[in-house]
């Protein structure tokens, strides 16, 4: 049929579209009106969604490294090397396997399968887990945070939206739609963050805390709306956030004690809050602890649900599902963990053969230490904070392999390159970021020699000496309904025969819901008062934000291959270099203009930028597009989140000035 | 002897007729997609063709005036010289049951595309089409054709009009190609009794009288917008309700707008054009950087300027909206037009 229903392969919202097709020819893209996540609408990137697969950037041939160079090579020539490389790395250096959020289920389910039951290692992980606190819900500290993941149709049910850290309009239109209508409707929009949003136009109160002072704020909130609430004596809640009064608060965060006092309010007079958070959250500075108080919400408010929905928006279309089929160092698919022997067992009597129980190494740290890396459709020096460091240990890595549509920078470091198919051209599903598994649908033939991602896999599996044998990608989703109970519903007819299907929660986790009052250590109501913000003093007088959504898809493979969503991006609109938000107070006051060329210095480096005037950064606070890594990432100097253990963008004091 | 007017077909002689255009041309007719979507679509058997659908997702455009169109190829032979061979269309469509407004919608892109210098591309397509329109008898939840003046009966622009009446279609015939679709079929087909047309003038009458509700006023946003009279913050608040999605653009049965881009394969390679959206930021970036419409809201407000005021109505003969109400759909905001033009018309978000 020349209309093709698929799922966006941009974010992770989900919306149903059609690609139009003639022969073997992408034409368009159409709304799907009946779909109940865009309802009709979607945005530039959906809009523009075949541009995509029809892009003359995508690779057509399988490259093979001759010195400095990818040449190109037949496929029987790159899987021989790729397979006789990775049975001898095996045994002595090690192998580590990154898997995709933008690959299907099925191909992420039959990567993590090839590596574990192939290659015999847990070292399966992919790097845009980090993009996301929700990546820490696999750690098993955090893992109840999941449970409060709320779906889209719940901002249709709030009474109260907090927008924290995050302006859906950037990367989630789909969410962003929601939000505005929520608004149209008269429910209260608070918009919190260092940079105001499109959103934070709409919204009834806009807060503004400094960079690192975001769970200061939460606590602020919470004390506010839990005097309202009059909780009872010895509430451990309220003891946590005793001293967070709003003058405190104001102290902390910069935020006026009267919008503390406001905002608080609202939430105690709130019966169904919702909080929608992104990555720029989550990766933020004690953004594991915020996200903790967040969830504190629906108790401040007296909600029925005790715990606040919080909505993580995700900014891959199949984040979710890669973790789901196991391309976690942990789990194996459905969150099942590697360490319990019955269920490597059951998995060890399907596949056929024995499994690691040792977990595996994130992706993170695989980098530096694996000798031979296979890589499906990731792009770590794109999504791990350090580009640096990512950068040297994948030129440490002896041999590197990287399936892509597109020649990703990671993809350019590669001892062999094998082209896959886009969405465009596999049948599959993807993931949403509310669980919404749903199909993808084949409407073309991958350009050149490429070929379906599963069936590299199947022919690798089989060169690595375990054949792994389907007719088609639904018969990888028959397997995965056996052995993943989260997916034990899911069907290609019951997907055909409806818009997708929500997997539930419940039981699907295996946690209890610790309360951000019940942290046992002494340090909690320490680190509830005591930002993270980075010093300011005359040397360094700004405080930069590193902010992934600004920008997000300037860089992106995905975007530059599309021509008009790089236009509505306005990525033709800018040069080189990334673009600094300042304050007009603050460029008013050093002279700088609009597109004022300026260096930006941190103490571990300097880079330049040019300036954009803008009443979204208060004065003294400057941001720069994280996505840019290569300029931002000498100033941002990459951390290690002392809680997590897992790598973090923190504010740093910069200074500016004319360059 | 000379040629009815007007015919009549039971409907159970529908799909043989369909049968016998399917052997003339490609047929594009609704067709349900997935799930109660019904989109214009290529049909293969006269069994697909829905024709009891009320409203198709994609206006007709996608067929005459493609999101993705190649336009040439080059190629070089030798070490001077280049070849330029343009790629026209020249596939036979029959548009077969057309809601009025997206006929009107083609109409409306025949004007824009046959204006000095001719669209090569478009009327090539265009000529190698028919369109058989199927009017309403109930007006879609968000339908105000009547106020856009393109529906829901045509006077005039098609080849042939259905009505449904109970258990028959009336067939108008607009013109000879028109009647080329009924010849080869002709035993379907009888000549319409006056009581029929008549019948057909009622209906009209009835429909017209329950599309009463379904209205935007263009009247009063006509006059603001054509002398400027809207105010800057009104453009202000729909700037924040637009998320830059295009979405009216591409759904809308009267955007034209497009860029194009040219892409190598070596010392070979073709141009495309694809449809543009003057909400993007790039649309009016000049290459020296400078852009007329850098604001949101400049942009915005050129789009109802383009669509509404009377300089441009002048010279396109009609308004660029025919009411379909595809925007009320698409809109992650909520700049659709009805609501547009009620704002204006309030002068308050």
């Amino acid at each position: 049929m020349p209309h093709v229903l698929t799922t966006c392969p941009y974010c992770g919202c989900g919306c149903g579209l059609y690609l139009q097709v003639e022969g073997h020819k992408l034409l368009g893209t159409t709304a799907s009106t009946g779909h109940p996540v865009g309802q009709g609408r979607l945005c530039a990137k959906g809009w523009h969604a075949h541009e995509l697969a029809a892009s003359p950037g995508r690779l057509r041939r399988p490259l093979i490294r001759r010195g400095s160079s990818l040449e190109e090579a037949s496929w029987d020539q790159a899987l021989s090397l790729v397979a006789e490389r990775f049975l001898a790395a095996k045994n002595q250096a090690g192998v580590g396997v990154l898997g995709s959020a933008r690959a299907t289920n099925e191909e992420n389910y039959l990567l993590a399968k090839l590596a574990r039951s192939a290659i015999g290692t847990n070292n399966v992980d992919f790097s845009a887990r980090l993009d996301a606190l929700p990546g820490l819900f696999d750690l098993p500290k955090y893992r109840h945070l999941s449970l409060c993941g709320a779906g889209l149709d719940d901002i249709d049910a709030a009474d109260l939206v907090f927008l924290w850290q995050s302006d859906p309009v950037e990367e989630h239109p789909a969410a962003a739609a929601r939000v505005l209508d929520a608004a149209e409707r008269g429910i209260p929009v608070i918009a919190v963050a260092a940079r105001a949003g499109q959103l934070a136009e709409v919204a009834e109160i806009r807060l503004a805390p400094g960079p690192g002072s975001e769970l200061q704020l939460a606590a602020g909130l919470l004390h506010v709306a839990l005097a309202k609430a009059e909780p009872p004596e010895g509430d451990s809640l309220a003891a946590m956030v005793a001293n967070c009064t709003p003058d405190q608060t104001e102290v902390a965060t910069g935020v006026p004690a009267s919008d503390v006092i406001r905002a608080g309010e609202a939430l105690a007079a709130a019966g169904k809050p919702l909080v929608i958070y992104t990555r720029v959250a989550s990766l933020g500075p004690q953004g594991a602890d915020t996200l903790m108080a967040l969830s504190a919400f629906g108790k401040a408010a007296g909600a029925e649900d005790s715990w606040c929905p919080l909505l993580w928006l995700s900014s891959y279309c199949n984040f979710q599902g890669a973790r789901d089929m196991g391309v976690v160092p942990y789990f194996l698919a459905g969150y099942q963990p590697v360490s319990e022997e019955a269920t490597r067992a059951k998995f060890a009597e399907a596949w056929g053969a024995p499994l690691p129980s040792e977990a595996g190494q994130p992706s993170w740290e695989m980098l530096g230490r694996v000798g031979a890396l296979f890589v499906m459709g990731d792009d770590p020096v794109s999504s791990l904070p350090d580009v640096g460091a990512t950068r040297e240990a994948l030129s440490d890595i002896d041999f590197l392999v990287v399936q892509d549509i597109f020649l990703t920078p990671t993809a350019e470091a590669a001892d062999v390159v094998l082209p896959g198919a886009s969405f465009a051209e596999k049948d599959g599903t993807f993931t949403s970021t509310d669980r919404r598994v749903q199909r993808v649908r084949r409407a073309s033939d991958p350009p050149g020699e490429a070929r379906q991602d599963w069936e590299i896999l199947c022919d690798l599996s089989r060169r690595l000496g375990r054949p792994m044998e389907y007719d088609s990608p639904s018969k990888v989703m028959d397997e995965i309904a056996k052995l993943a109970p989260i997916y034990s519903e899911i069907s290609y007819q019951r997907l055909d025969e409806e818009w997708g299907v929500r997997w539930s929660l419940d039981g699907a986790v295996a946690a209890d819901r610790a309360d951000f009052g019940s942290r046992d250590d002494e340090e909690g109501p320490a680190s509830v008062s005591r930002p993270a913000a980075p010093a300011v003093d005359d040397e360094y007088p700004f405080v930069l934000v590193g902010d992934q959504s600004l920008g997000a898809w300037a860089a992106d493979k995905f975007v530059v291959n599309a021509v008009g969503i790089r236009r509505q991006q306005g990525a033709d609109r800018r040069g080189q270099l990334p673009e600094l938000w300042m304050s007009r107070a603050d460029c008013q006051e050093r002279g700088l203009r609009e597109g004022s060329r300026v260096r930006v210095r941190s103490r571990t480096g300097e880079v330049e930028a040019t300036v954009h005037v803008s009443d979204a950064v208060r004065a003294g606070v400057i941001a720069l597009p994280a996505v840019m890594r290569e300029a931002a990432a000498v100033v941002l100097p990459a951390a290690t989140d002392p809680e997590t253990g897992v790598p973090v963008l923190r504010p740093v004091a910069v200074s500016v000035e004319e360059a | 002897m000379s040629q009815p007017a007007a015919y009549v077909i039971t409907r159970s002689r529908l799909a043989e007729w369909v049968g016998q255009l399917l052997k003339q041309a490609q047929v594009i007719a609704p067709r349900t997609v997935h799930g109660g979507d019904t989109a214009y679509d290529v049909v293969e058997d006269p069994s697909q063709v829905a024709w009891d659908y009320s409203s198709s997702i994609n206006p007709l455009k996608r067929f005459l005036f493609p999101q993705t169109e190649e336009l040439l190829r080059w190629r070089r032979p030798g070490s001077n010289g280049l070849q330029l061979e343009p790629t026209y269309d020249e596939t036979d469509r029959i548009f077969l049951a057309v809601r009025p407004c997206d006929v009107s919608g083609v109409l409306f892109l025949d004007r824009v595309f046959s204006r000095e210098p001719e669209d090569i591309y478009y009327m090539t397509r265009r000529q190698h089409s028919a369109l058989v329109s199927l009017t309403c008898g109930e007006p879609g939840e968000d339908c105000f054709c009547v106020c856009a003046d393109a529906g829901p009966f045509l006077e005039s622009g098609y080849d042939l009009q259905l009505t449904k009446l109970s258990d028959d279609y009336l067939v108008e015939v607009g013109t000879e190609k028109g009647r080329s679709l009924i010849a080869p079929a002709e035993h379907l087909f009888a000549g319409a009794p006056d009581e029929l047309i008549r019948a057909r003038r009622d209906i009209e009458k009835d429909v017209d009288d329950r599309f009463e509700e379904h209205k935007a006023y263009f009247a009063a946003a006509l006059r603001k917008v054509t002398f400027d009279r809207v105010p800057d913050e009104l453009w202000d608040g729909m700037a924040d309700r637009c998320l830059e999605c295009g979405g009216c653009s591409f759904v809308c049965p009267t955007c034209t707008c497009f860029l194009v881009a040219d892409w190598p394969e070596g010392e070979n390679g073709h141009r495309e054009r694809l449809w543009d959206s003057c909400l993007y930021s790039c649309y009016t970036l000049e290459a020296s950087g400078h852009n007329p419409r850098a604001q949101r809201r400049d942009r915005v407000k050129a789009r109802f300027f383009h669509k509404l005021s009377y300089q441009f109505a002048k010279e396109l003969e009609a308004h660029g909206c025919v009411g379909c109400g595809r925007c009320i759909t698409a809109c992650l905001g909520s700049n659709d037009m009805p609501t547009v033009t009620a704002r204006i018309r309030r002068g308050a978000i």
